[in-house]
């Protein structure tokens, strides 16, 4: 395998139950790229993120990560190789900022933790001040930032998440782009499954999923110049 | 002086109460599992209290902690037995439920072939000798010993909880189990040690139960579960801290209403939890989470 490449699809299927919703993706994710998987409800990007983090099984195909195959790993065997996920919740609502941020940490050693948990409050100092309060006293915006914050925790070499827009205002929407954009060009991996296209701020690549299916696959710039997308996700004419 | 005699007695039976359903809401709060065995498992240990004081002259106290160990075993065990089943169901609460019924049902049978279906009783000798005198009133020994022992080891585990990695994990599993394998928690060994430790707990209890309700006889286990049922309702489903909120309230609750109304106290278990799921569902403790 080329070593370049942190984070590899083959010909990837899987669903729920016998209901195949991803049929045969095939998608590679470089060291230090942010790639942003855009597609309407139901289109598969949720179905993605659960099979690349093993939360729902592969029925063909591979997964390889960090040059080994993971497809058979179960999720915490896969966070402990250097991957993290944020869900769309992304937060354990009845526990401490301060136990999240630990949570965030769980397989690290702990003279480790103590330099992540400095680093995570110096990005977002305002969970700081209020690290003994319980996550579900956060707003929607904060949540997410929480949520980014916990998955830096363990220091990943690939960052995936699932809609980190979802449910929040335009302004916090801005927020949480603004504080994945400290990340972007430090050394991980970030993949970006989303809806909203504010998100391409932060992409080199943009993969469209239609129908389970990779429509499109190209950097940023292609994608703005594709007409028939960029109308359909900008909805104005290109 | 009678309200402050129902009182007290109230608290030394809800700290009892809290012990003796705090394994139950462990045991729920982890994966969900609704053990109608609980009180099986306390019967258990009362019988083992009873075997190891009347044949080894060892004290219900030290019983206590002597059942640990075997019982956490049994529940790791039997919890890899049941979790790929339970893992795969469409309705795992169901089928716990179900499942649990026929533990609880094969462990009285068992029991009662074993060692009869007779009541048994350890002396209260074994524990104190003579009554406790607090605020003018007198009290049976064993209400405050048993009170007192249920402090620490509710209090351990509420430590084990907050303050350990394992706890920690144990929480985030309660909070939400993919969100937690999605840290890195191996949520199959968490869940099972979890359960482990709230099977012990029971048995744990068990062994000082017969002096707060009079003895051990194997058909005691369903009345017990319902008790505990209540109790963790009361205080809040998963919420650790809440049972020991809902012991107490369900223990003043009912020696006031053996004061007032001595016939109709046995309705109170249900009262109180008829109460809370019509009028705040998710427990005294309950808390609504901000949603934006």
């Amino acid at each position: 395998m080329d070593s370049r490449f942190v984070l590899r699809l083959s010909n990837v299927v899987s669903g729920y139950s016998d209901l195949p919703v991803l049929w045969g993706i095939d998608l590679d994710v470089t060291e230090n790229e942010t790639l942003v998987v855009l597609g309407a409800n139901g289109a598969g990007k949720s179905t993605m993120i659960k099979t690349i983090i093993g939360e729902l099984p592969l029925k063909e195909g591979s997964i390889e990560l960090l040059g080994e195959d993971v497809g058979k790993y179960k999720i915490h065997q896969r966070i402990g190789m250097g991957l993290a996920y944020m869900s769309e919740l992304g937060v354990f609502p009845t526990l401490s900022i301060h136990e999240n941020l630990m949570l965030g940490a769980y397989g690290l050693k702990r003279s480790d933790v103590r330099h992540r948990l400095e680093e995570v409050y110096s990005l977002f100092s305002e969970l700081k001040g209020r690290k003994g309060d319980l996550a579900s006293s956060l707003s929607g915006g904060q949540r997410k930032l929480l949520g980014i914050g916990k998955a830096l925790m363990s220091n990943p070499k690939v960052l995936v998440m699932d809609e980190p827009s979802s449910g929040l205002s335009p302004l916090y929407v801005k927020e949480v782009i603004a504080s994945l954009s400290t990340l972007t060009g430090t050394g991980r991996a970030m993949v970006i499954a989303e809806q909203n296209v504010s998100f391409l701020q932060l992409s080199n690549r943009v993969c469209v999923i239609e129908g389970g299916r990779v429509s499109f696959e190209g950097s940023t710039t292609e994608f703005e110049n594709q007409e028939v997308l960029h109308k359909a996700f900008f909805g104005i004419e290109g | 002086m009678l309200f402050e005699y129902a009182v007290v007695a109230g608290v030394l039976f809800g700290l009892f109460y809290a012990f003796l359903s705090i394994g139950l809401n462990l045991v729920f709060g982890v994966q969900r599992i609704v053990n109608l065995a609980h009180g099986d498992v306390i019967m258990i240990g009362g019988f083992a209290s009873w075997e190891l004081y009347y044949t080894y002259h060892i004290s219900p106290l030290l019983s206590v902690v002597l059942v640990i160990p075997p019982t956490v075993l049994a529940g790791f065990i039997i919890y890899r037995l049941i979790d790929g089943p339970l893992s795969r169901a469409q309705d795992p609460e169901m089928l716990s439920l179900i499942l649990f019924f026929g533990v609880s049902q094969i462990l009285e049978a068992l029991v009662t072939i074993f060692l009869g279906n007779n009541q048994r009783s350890i002396p209260d000798s074994s524990l104190v000798h003579g009554p406790v005198h607090f605020l003018g009133q007198s009290y049976p020994g064993v209400w405050w010993i048993v009170a007192g022992a249920s402090i620490p080891m509710v209090g351990l585990v509420i430590l084990y909880l907050y303050r350990t990695k394992l706890g920690t994990a144990t929480r985030a599993i309660m909070a939400d189990p993919i969100e937690a394998a999605a840290v890195g928690i191996d949520v199959r060994k968490v869940s099972a040690i979890t359960f482990g430790v709230g099977l012990a707990i029971t048995a744990s209890v068990g062994a000082i139960a017969p002096f707060m309700i009079g003895g051990v006889d194997p058909s005691e286990g369903v009345n017990l579960t319902i008790l505990a049922f209540a109790v963790i309702v009361i205080g809040s489903l998963g919420n650790i801290g809440g049972t020991v909120v809902g012991g107490l309230i369900f223990g003043v609750a009912f020696e006031l209403a053996q004061l007032y109304l001595p016939s109709w106290s046995s309705l109170i278990p249900y009262v109180l939890l008829l109460a809370v799921l019509l009028f705040k569902p998710s427990g005294v403790l309950g808390k609504r989470v901000r949603s934006a």
